[in-house]
């Protein structure tokens, strides 16, 4: 943990984050509940080099019953968010929920989460709270989030897009071998300015599956860490312990890589600017609500203009064998 | 045009957001989280539907950018598009019109499209970084 936990005399933990361009005080009691919001913010904890946005977290336990949100700015699988005349308003399945209140300035949440998740140690609908705390704050701040890796070289930035489980991370971390340096295997930064797209890392962490071992040795046996969630096999594993020359924070993405997995062949085609447009569309979370959708379909839009595109099928087994990646470092190099 | 009226004003739901991409737009509706892409053509018609306006005066419009008679076909293919999917909606002669910008030039007459992407994006996501389709737990 770094420093600058203030305790004060009411036993509440203060403790500064420096997460993408937010500058997040997080204000809880010493508890497990600390722990858990502390874990997850950690992860996105590092320098940024423009001015931060300041957002206050209170986060504290409670059982009060409030009536469930409708859903009408968000629908996730364990959260619905509505928007209210202050900002937002979150709950969960479980009984947590979050309130925003969001000024031009900044923004302040108060999370509320009934005492029976923390002793349970159920706390996964946290993270979901803050995926929303964050995202909020990182679009406020003129950035729109993308659930996507990148990977840079010679000036050549790639962004690979596909769904959860679709091999971002393996085919990250199979160029991260070749040389390439890396901004994130699974979420980044993404905003156009003066009609210049750049993509900023977020996270120093890879999310690694055990598997990855059979075809990168040098990850080690990740079976020894702890799994980060009980939704999935994979653990977190920093970047730079495994392979140091690999953390770059900023890139101007020139190719977009739409990856699907295929059992039989390799393919890669060329993907048409629209094609590339939807892609990175389906990449990003759109609230229902038409101003927040409009920076970020604009943001979208203006990467999309600049990107060449390139569907590519690869075969499960395809890290194997570095004629393949020959093959996509070749087509990703290739003039248009 | 099938289910809208010659002299009726619409304008754009306020739901539907509209991006200009590659000389056209792209309309999303986030009620149905469809989404449209118009080529130069078709947004050159569909954005009289952000001030507000008749279908007569799309029809209007649409012969001082150098539609032909064999265009009607593909117009009325778009407005209806427009109007099926509720892109659009009726507005009172007497106000609710947007102060907007006067339509701007898209470049050559071609017959104009507009095409639905085959799926919507998610309704229902992960999380609010992850919009890939929850997993069933």
């Amino acid at each position: 943990m770094s420093a600058g936990v203030r305790i004060t005399r009411d036993g509440v933990v203060a403790h500064t984050f420096h997460c993408g361009p937010l500058e997040l005080t997080l204000h809880a009691p010493n508890s497990g509940l600390y722990d858990k919001v502390a874990e997850t913010l950690y992860l996105y904890d590092f320098p940024w080099d423009s001015p931060y946005r300041p957002l206050d977290i209170w986060a504290q336990t409670s059982n009060v019953l409030e009536p469930p949100a409708r859903g009408d700015f968000l629908r996730c699988a364990r959260m619905l968010v509505d928007k209210t005349a202050q900002g937002l308003r979150a709950t969960t399945i479980s009984g947590a929920r979050a309130i925003g209140t969001l000024e031009d300035t900044g923004e302040r949440w108060d999370i509320f989460v009934p005492d029976s998740l923390v002793e349970e140690g159920r706390l996964e609908e946290i993270e979901d709270i803050l995926s929303l705390v964050l995202t909020t704050g990182w679009r406020r701040g003129g950035w729109t989030p993308i659930h996507a890796a990148a990977v840079v070289k010679d000036g050549t930035c790639v962004i690979f897009c596909a769904s959860t489980g679709g091999g971002k991370t393996t085919m990250t971390a199979a160029f991260v071998r070749r040389g390439w340096q890396v901004l994130g295997d699974d979420k980044l930064l993404l905003r156009v300015q003066e009609r210049e797209p750049q993509v900023a890392a977020l996270l120093h962490t890879f999310n690694l599956h055990p598997q990855t071992r059979d075809w990168f040795p040098e990850v080690g046996d990740l079976e020894q860490l702890p799994r980060y969630s009980v939704w999935t096999e994979k653990r977190k594993v920093s970047i730079s312990s495994i392979w140091s020359h690999a953390p770059v924070h900023r890139a101007r993405p020139s190719v977009l890589v739409s990856l699907r997995r295929d059992n039989l062949d390799v393919l890669i085609r060329p993907l048409e600017q629209p094609d590339v447009f939807a892609t990175l569309l389906r990449q990003t979370v759109i609230p229902n609500d038409p101003v927040t959708a409009r920076q970020i379909i604009a943001d979208v839009a203006g990467a999309a203009e600049k990107t060449r595109g390139l569907q590519v099928d690869v075969p499960a087994d395809a890290y194997r064998d570095p004629r393949i990646l020959d093959a996509l470092e070749e087509a990703i190099r290739r003039n248009p | 045009v099938q289910a809208i009226k010659l002299q009726q004003r619409y304008v754009f739901r306020p739901d539907v957001v509209v991006t200009l991409l590659d000389g056209g737009a792209v309309l999303l509706d986030l009620e149905s989280k469809f989404f449209y892409r118009l080529n130069p053509s078709g947004w050159a018609i569909a954005q009289l539907f952000e001030s507000g306006a008749s279908i007569a005066e799309v029809r209007d419009r649409c012969t001082q950018l150098g539609a032909q008679t064999s265009d009607t076909q593909a117009i009325n293919k778009l407005l209806q598009a427009l109007s099926q999917d509720h892109l659009i909606q009726p507005v009172d002669d007497h106000g609710d019109l947007i102060d907007a910008p006067q339509p701007v030039s898209t470049g050559p007459w071609t017959p104009p499209t507009i095409e639905r992407q085959a799926e919507p994006l998610q309704r229902v996501i992960i999380s609010a970084f992850d919009p890939s389709v929850p997993l069933v737990e």
